[in-house]
């Protein structure tokens, strides 16, 4: 697929040197962006490492400054908020996986670079997860999200607790027991999960494995029906599978795990579009391999050009006519994999009545 | 190319377009509005202000408009808008202008991390800064009014930016924002300042906005060292009174009135003391502004005095009865 | 309380400065900063000037110069000395300025 011109950001990321080639207005664009698909810390960070920054023209490195500095602070914050996790959970005998930034971060791993976010992610047994609300109650953490409907909805149909907000720190923790709604057409088996992670010294949490990880974040991506933050996902993707990819062993693993785990069509998104769009280095068997496992024609033909849309950053600059609706229609295809027909007719009628009458509480 | 050198109706053309590119001090916002209230308020409040070529490089991107939906017919509300979010509900009727200023606070509070933000007027002179942190209500727009009318250079009335690298605070010369009966107190105090129109249905009560001297604007690129740290408190019929604020205390005033002190975290802290380290801290109250003008007069001249190896150390200015 | 033994809170740092007799502190593991009386900072910063945890009897040496601790004294008591620098140092730990180690 031609570079799109559309997506400054996604250059960027991929050939820094890119942007020595860069007019102001390109600069003005690429911040604007970056800003809106929350990538700003990250490229000034991987522009940093590049040794591009001296060479940014001051005006737009000042908000790459910025950005890492803000992405530093709640780095630091997380750690902390980790720890606290852990110790809240410690006397249940409950070690905790964590997923997605928070795990990045904790593991020190590359794609935890400029990366921010607002919710850390735990991953814990379904069996124990009465105890580990309790416990976290009895530490400050309280529900959000009252009306039974909502409850519901998180607890049955999307299969975690309702966000937790700490009463003190004001930190947001999302407790789930497995990655996928036990609903949806894919079933991956939590317990495998489990088995395979790998503890973190000293804080009593641990972290998925390398392939999990990387299975988790395709999934999350290519099922999620909220994709403003799509390209961000997609560089947590390239960089999981640059840093875990250098060893050979890894993309066999991967494969493999793909079909036991039953999430072999996520696979062939993640690699499809993150070699497309951010030029990852996968090898051309495991492309092979995968290949198998994705939609057949024309479906995959359709399929590009609304994930070529979406993972272009959320800004007007990049968008085109087709945008909105291929958002909507990854929208509908999210909401179709998460539950039955029936379920599903139900649950988006009662959303949209919500969005129209009651500001506030999405999901 | 000034505001003032744009012909008016180039001006309108472009708010109403692709946006007018307006720099104040070290940042360069591109500003949409089709609303007459809002590009009457920049005509006259940022006349001297200069204007960027609409190409390149914009720090933000901002629009100040009507909402888009059926209400506008019913009840007229203004909306800001950062790039195609709006951080904010919309306000009702005419407060245009005061919207586009209170967002263009939040544009440089809520992004521009480089610098240690406090929540504090500024002012300077012979190259030293004076801050006035204070929350909302403790006169300091009032008395960085006045002192920006009485030959001190108004670097912010709302932000104070201190740069980590040199620890010196950089300008972001804007309309002075006043309230209730501080518009009178200043319109008394300086006959001659240029002030928009009062808009009254504000949460604040009433609001009006005056416009900064030129002088100053031109000099928009020129940083301050910060030499005074001043914690004012207006009270109807006090005496005028310096009484010095002991530095752990100032420290602490400043870090709680810091917009993204937690940002800057171990850095924030060690740039928090050396800025401290290098002024003289006081707890001021008043009830007289001519009174409080000329107190700051006398500290300024002891400080330059002192410069220049004059006797002694320098003194407090002495309190009026 | 004979047994303990007190540090600076090591991993995260502590930053302290100190103007006239009153101190500001900066606390890595919380992000937090404080205002601190004379006796507070000076146990503090005698924390961090030491390689090894000190013990309660090494930090009221520190305190005796201090006229902020000692005319809080109500009565001229080893004991009275001992439980109000242990008020103290449990306060720093509560707020990530101190830990305490046993031997």
């Amino acid at each position: 697929m031609p570079a799109d011109p559309r997506n400054l950001v996604a250059i960027a990321l991929r050939q820094p040197a890119a942007v020595l080639q860069f007019s102001s207005t390109d600069w003005d664009r690429l911040v604007r962006q970056a800003r809106h698909a929350g990538l700003l810390a990250r490229l000034g960070e991987t522009l940093d490492e590049a040794a591009m920054l001296d060479r940014v023209p001051s005006a737009p490195r000042a908000h790459f400054q910025a950005a890492t500095a803000v992405a530093g602070a709640q780095h630091l914050h997380v750690r902390r908020e980790v720890a606290l996790i852990g110790q809240a959970l410690r006397p249940l005998d409950v070690t905790p996986i964590l997923l997605k930034g928070a795990a990045y971060v904790h593991a020190g791993l590359p794609a935890a670079r400029g990366r921010v976010f607002s919710d850390i992610d735990i991953l814990v047994p379904k069996a124990r997860l009465p105890e580990v609300e309790a416990a976290l109650m009895a530490n400050g953490w309280a529900t959000t999200h009252h009306s039974p409907y909502d409850q519901k909805y998180y607890r049955e149909w999307m299969h975690e607790l309702p966000p937790m907000r700490h009463i003190v720190r004001d930190t947001v923790l999302d407790v789930h027991h497995t990655i996928l709604p036990t609903t949806a057409r894919l079933k991956p088996d939590a317990a495998r999960l489990f088995a395979a992670a790998t503890e973190l010294p000293g804080d009593g949490v641990r972290v998925l494995a390398p392939a999990d990880m990387v299975l988790h974040s395709m999934t999350h991506l290519f099922h999620n029906d909220e994709l403003s933050q799509a390209l961000r996902d997609l560089s947590d993707l390239d960089l999981l599978l640059r840093h875990f990819g250098r060893d050979p062993s890894f993309w066999s693993d991967l494969a493999q795990r793909a079909q036991a785990l039953d999430l072999s069509r996520p696979l062939y998104y993640g690699l499809r579009h993150a070699q497309q769009v951010l030029q990852t280095p996968v090898p051309p068997e495991t492309l092979a391999t995968v290949a198998r496992h994705g939609p057949g024609w024309p479906l995959n033909r359709w399929m590009d050009g609304l994930w070529h849309r979406a993972l272009r950053p959320a800004h007007r600059t990049a968008a085109d006519a087709f945008t909105a609706p291929s958002l909507f229609l990854l929208y509908l295809r999210a909401h179709w994999l998460r539950m039955p027909p029936l379920l599903l007719v139900r649950h988006l009628a009662i959303k949209s009545w919500r969005r129209n009458f009651h500001a506030g509480e999405a999901h | 190319m000034t505001v003032d050198d744009v012909r008016p109706l180039e001006l309108r053309h472009r708010l109403t377009g692709e946006g007018l590119r307006l720099r104040t001090g070290p940042i360069v916002t591109n500003i949409r509005s089709s609303l007459a209230a809002v590009q009457r308020g920049i005509a006259l409040h940022y006349a001297s202000h200069e204007v960027e070529p609409s190409a390149g490089f914009a720090d933000f991107h901002i629009s100040v408009e009507r909402p888009r939906t059926l209400r506008r017919w019913f009840q007229p509300q203004v909306v800001f808008r950062f790039d195609d979010a709006e951080p904010f509900a919309p306000l009702p009727g005419d407060q245009g202008f005061p919207m586009l200023e209170w967002g263009l606070n939040w544009c440089v509070s809520s992004h521009c991390h480089q610098y240690l933000t406090i929540h504090a007027a500024v002012v300077e002179r012979a190259g030293f800064a004076l801050i006035l942190p204070a929350p909302s209500g403790s006169g300091k727009s009032t008395l960085c009014a006045g002192l920006t009318f009485s030959g001190w250079r108004l670097l912010s009335d709302e932000l104070t930016l201190i740069e980590p690298e040199s620890g010196l605070v950089v300008p972001l010369p804007r309309p002075i924002s006043l309230k209730n009966a501080s518009i009178d107190v200043i319109r008394a105090f300086a006959p001659s300042a240029a002030f928009g129109p009062v808009v009254t249905e504000t949460t604040k009560g009433s609001v009006a906005h005056v416009r900064p001297p030129a002088e100053g604007v031109r000099r928009g690129l020129e940083k301050a060292t910060p030499r005074w740290i001043v914690l004012p408190r207006y009270a109807a019929g006090a005496p005028s009174a310096l009484t010095v604020l002991p530095k752990a205390r100032a420290f602490m005033q400043l870090a709680e009135n810091a917009f993204n002190y937690n940002v800057h975290g171990r850095q924030g802290f060690d740039l928090l003391a050396r800025v401290i380290d290098g002024c003289e801290c006081f707890e001021f109250s008043y009830s007289r502004l001519d009174e409080a003008v000329e107190i700051f007069r006398q500290l300024c001249d002891a400080a330059v005095h002192g410069l220049r190896g004059g006797t002694g150390a320098a003194r407090l200015p002495v309190a009026f009865a | 309380m004979a047994h303990e033994a007190w540090s600076a809170a090591g991993q995260a740092g502590v930053a302290l400065r100190e103007w006239g007799d009153e101190w500001v502190a900066y606390a890595g593991a919380t992000g937090h900063t404080h205002l601190l009386s004379a006796a507070a900072g000076q146990v503090l910063s005698e924390m961090g000037r030491s390689e090894q945890p000190l013990t309660p009897t090494a930090l009221l040496r520190v305190l005796e110069g201090s006229p902020s601790f000692n005319a809080n004294k109500s009565v001229d008591d080893a004991t009275a000395q001992e439980s109000m620098l242990r008020a103290m140092l449990l306060e720093l730990a509560r707020i990530g300025l101190a830990t305490m180690r046993s031997p």
